[in-house]
C-alpha cells in the first residue's frame, strides 16, 4: 500500500476509535440508571455523567484526527499528481 | 399513615446489585478506553507520517513546509488526545470510579452484616437479662393481674406492644439468649429444657432462633400439646365447592386477595381457596389462598389451621394443613385439565396463611410439582423462610402488629422481595381494644371483615393484626401501583399481573380440610 493508502487506513482506524468512544460514552451514561437513591447516588450519577461527557468530547477530537489524516492524504495525492 | 415500601426492585439490595453491574461496566469500559488510547498514541509515532512529509517535499517542495506543519500538529494532537490528559486519563478515571463504587458497595455490605450481628447479640443480651429478672417479672405480672384482673392486664399488654412493638422483635430475636440463660448453668428449668432439646434432636444450649423455637415446640410436646403427629395421621380434603357470594373473577389487586382471606375466615373453618385465572394463551394462573389461625387450643383438633400448625410451620416441619392445601390445588388443576402443565402459582394468606404460603414456597418438594412464581403474605412472620430468589414476594406488615415480628428479623431486602409497612400509630392514645378491636391475633374473624374495623381508629396490637385493617393497607398498595409511585411495587405488579387485577372471569373453588386419624394418609415430607 502506498503512503496515501496508509494514511487513509489510519484515518479509518481513527474513526473506528471515535465510534468506540461514543459507544463507551453511552455505556457509562447508562450506569446512571441505578435504583440507588441517596446523596451519594447523586454524586455517583454526576461523576458518571462527567465521564460520559468527557468520552463524547474525546470521540469528537479523535474524529478530528481522522479528518487531519485524510487531509494529509489529500496533500500527498496532490503532490504526486503535480509530479506527473 | 402512608405506606413505607422497602426491598424489591427499588430496594437497597437491588441498588447494590445495580451498582455491582455498574462496576463491571465501568471496569470493562475503562479497559476498552485504554485500548483506544494505545491505538491513538500509535498515530503520534507512526512512520507513515514521516513518509508523507518526504513524499510532499520530494514532489512538491513548495508545499513541504505546510505539510510539515500539518504533520507536527497531527502528532501533537494525537499525543494530547491519546495521552494522560485525554483518552488514557479517561481510562484511569473510569477505573478509579469503578473501584470507588466497588469499595463502597463492599463496605456497605460489611456494615449491614456487622449491624445485623450486633443487633442479634443485643437481643440475646436483653433476653438473658430478662431471664435473670424472671422471678421479678413474674411477680410484677402477678400483681398486675391481681390489681387489674386478667382482662385488664391483657389490655395493658396489648397497648404496651402497640406503643413499643420493638419489644416483640427483642423477645423473638433473643429467644436463644433467653433459653441459654435458663440452661444448665441457670435456674430451675434446666432439666426440662434439656429434655425438650433432646426431644427436638438438638443439643443444649440453642445456637440459633430456629433451634430455640424447635426446643420450645419440643417443650410443648412434653406436655402433650402442639404436636399434630401425636394424634393425627392424615388429612381429608373434601370435593371442591363454589363459594356462595364470591364473584367468579380474579382478585382486583392486593385488596382482592385480602377480601378472599377475610371470606375464608368468616365461613366454615378449615377451608382453602383455589382461584384459576385463565390466560389469553390458553394456560391458567393459579392462586392458592390459605386461611389464618382458626383454633387456639394447644391440643391439635380436626381443624388443621391451629396453633400447632403455626409452630410446626415456623420450625420448618411439614404440616397437614400444607399437605391438604397441596392436594386441593392439585385437584383443582386436574379438574381443569391443567395437571402437570407448569402453570404459574401464587401462594397467599393472612397470618398463618402467609406462614404456610412461605413454607410451601420454601419446600423443594412442593416446588418440584408446582411452578411457584409469587407469594403474598399479610401480617405473617416469614423473614426466616428460605424462599428462592426467583419467587416474587410481597409482604404487608403493620408496624404495631406483633405477629410479623415473631421471627425476630426483618424480611430480606432483595430485588424480588418487597415489604410494605404501615404505621398505625397516629401518636394519640391507644383506644380501648375492647371497643375498637379489629380482630383476634388469629386469622380473619368476623370482626376483621367489615369496614367498621377497617376504618376504626388505631387500636391495640391485636387489632393491628386484623385482616380488616390490612384491607385498608392493601388499598393503599393498589393505589400506589396505579399511581406508579414505587419502583418496587411497580415491579411486583408486573410480576403479579397474570394473577390479580384482571376483570376477566375466574374459577373459584373452596376445599374443606379435616385432620384424620387414618386414611387417607398424606405423605408428610417437606
Amino acid at each position: 500500500m502506498d503512503v496515501q493508502g496508509e494514511l487513509r487506513s489510519r484515518a479509518a482506524r481513527a474513526r473506528v476509535d471515535a465510534a468506540r468512544l461514543q459507544r463507551f460514552a453511552a455505556q457509562v451514561a447508562a450506569v446512571e440508571r441505578v435504583a440507588w437513591e441517596s446523596p451519594a447516588a447523586a454524586l455517583f450519577r454526576l461523576r458518571a455523567d462527567e465521564r460520559a461527557a468527557a468520552l463524547r468530547s474525546l470521540a469528537r477530537r479523535v474524529e478530528g484526527l481522522a479528518q487531519h489524516l485524510d487531509a494529509l492524504a489529500v496533500d500527498v495525492r496532490q503532490a504526486s499528481e503535480r509530479r506527473r | 399513615m402512608s405506606i413505607d415500601v422497602s426491598g424489591g426492585a427499588g430496594g437497597i439490595a437491588a441498588s447494590l446489585t445495580d451498582l455491582d453491574l455498574a462496576v463491571v461496566v465501568l471496569r470493562r469500559t475503562g479497559c476498552g478506553v485504554g485500548e483506544v488510547s494505545a491505538s491513538i498514541l500509535r498515530v503520534a509515532v507512526d512512520p507513515v507520517l514521516l513518509g508523507a512529509g518526504l513524499v510532499v517535499a520530494q514532489h512538491d517542495p513548495g508545499r513541504a513546509l505546510e505539510a510539515g506543519r500539518r504533520i507536527l500538529e497531527l502528532e501533537a494532537e494525537a499525543l494530547a488526545v491519546g495521552g494522560l490528559r485525554g483518552v488514557a486519563g479517561e481510562a484511569a478515571a473510569l477505573m478509579a470510579l469503578a473501584e470507588g463504587v466497588a469499595g463502597s458497595v463492599t463496605a456497605y455490605r460489611a456494615g449491614e452484616a456487622a449491624t445485623a450481628a450486633a443487633l442479634g447479640r443485643l437481643q440475646d443480651v436483653a433476653m438473658s437479662a430478662a431471664a435473670a429478672a424472671l422471678p421479678v417479672l413474674l411477680l410484677a405480672a402477678s400483681v398486675d393481674v391481681a390489681v387489674e384482673g386478667p382482662d385488664g392486664a391483657l389490655r395493658r399488654l396489648d397497648q404496651l406492644v402497640f406503643r413499643h412493638p420493638w419489644l416483640v422483635d427483642t423477645a423473638a430475636g433473643g429467644l436463644d439468649g433467653l433459653l441459654g440463660s435458663l440452661g444448665p448453668d441457670g435456674p430451675g428449668p434446666a432439666i426440662v429444657l434439656g429434655a425438650a432439646a433432646a426431644l427436638a434432636g438438638l443439643t443444649w444450649p440453642p445456637r440459633t432462633e430456629e433451634e430455640a423455637v424447635r426446643i420450645l415446640s419440643g417443650l410443648a410436646s412434653l406436655g402433650g400439646g402442639l404436636d399434630e403427629d401425636s394424634a393425627w395421621a392424615g388429612v381429608d380434603v373434601s370435593p371442591g365447592v363454589t363459594p356462595v357470594g364470591r364473584a367468579p373473577t380474579a382478585p382486583s389487586g392486593v385488596a382482592g386477595l385480602i377480601e378472599d382471606a377475610i371470606d375464608l375466615g368468616m365461613g366454615d373453618p378449615g377451608r382453602v381457596r383455589v382461584v384459576q385465572v385463565p390466560q389469553a394463551d390458553g394456560s391458567s394462573a393459579w392462586i392458592l389462598q390459605l386461611p389464618g389461625t382458626q383454633v387456639w387450643e394447644p391440643r391439635p383438633g380436626p381443624d388443621p389451621f391451629d396453633l400447632s400448625t403455626n409452630l410446626e410451620a415456623m420450625t420448618g416441619e411439614a404440616t397437614l394443613a400444607a399437605a391438604g392445601a397441596t392436594v386441593a390445588l392439585d385437584r383443582a388443576m386436574a379438574a381443569a385439565g391443567r395437571a402437570g402443565q407448569d402453570d404459574p402459582v401464587m401462594l397467599t394468606g393472612h397470618s398463618q396463611g402467609g406462614i404456610l404460603a412461605a413454607a410451601l414456597a420454601s419446600s423443594g418438594r412442593f416446588r418440584a410439582g408446582h411452578h411457584v412464581t409469587d407469594v403474598v403474605t399479610i401480617g405473617s412472620p416469614v423473614g426466616r423462610f428460605p424462599i428462592p430468589a426467583d419467587v416474587t414476594v410481597l409482604s404487608l406488615e403493620h408496624a404495631q402488629d406483633p405477629v410479623p415480628r415473631l421471627d425476630g428479623i426483618p424480611n430480606p431486602d432483595r430485588p424480588t422481595w418487597t415489604t410494605v409497612r404501615r404505621d398505625l400509630d397516629d401518636g394519640g392514645p391507644a383506644p380501648d381494644p375492647d371497643r375498637a378491636r379489629g380482630s383476634t391475633a388469629g386469622g380473619a374473624q368476623p370482626a376483621d371483615a367489615g369496614a367498621p374495623a377497617a376504618s376504626a381508629p388505631a387500636a391495640g396490637a391485636l387489632a393491628a393484626h386484623g385482616a380488616g385493617r390490612y384491607l385498608v393497607t392493601a388499598r393503599e398498595v393498589d393505589a400506589a401501583v396505579v399511581a406508579g409511585t414505587s419502583r418496587s411495587l411497580d415491579a411486583w405488579a408486573r410480576s403479579a399481573a397474570i394473577f390479580v387485577g384482571h376483570p376477566s372471569p375466574a374459577v373459584v373453588t373452596d376445599y374443606h380440610l379435616v385432620r384424620s386419624r387414618t386414611d387417607p394418609v398424606v405423605v408428610r415430607d417437606r
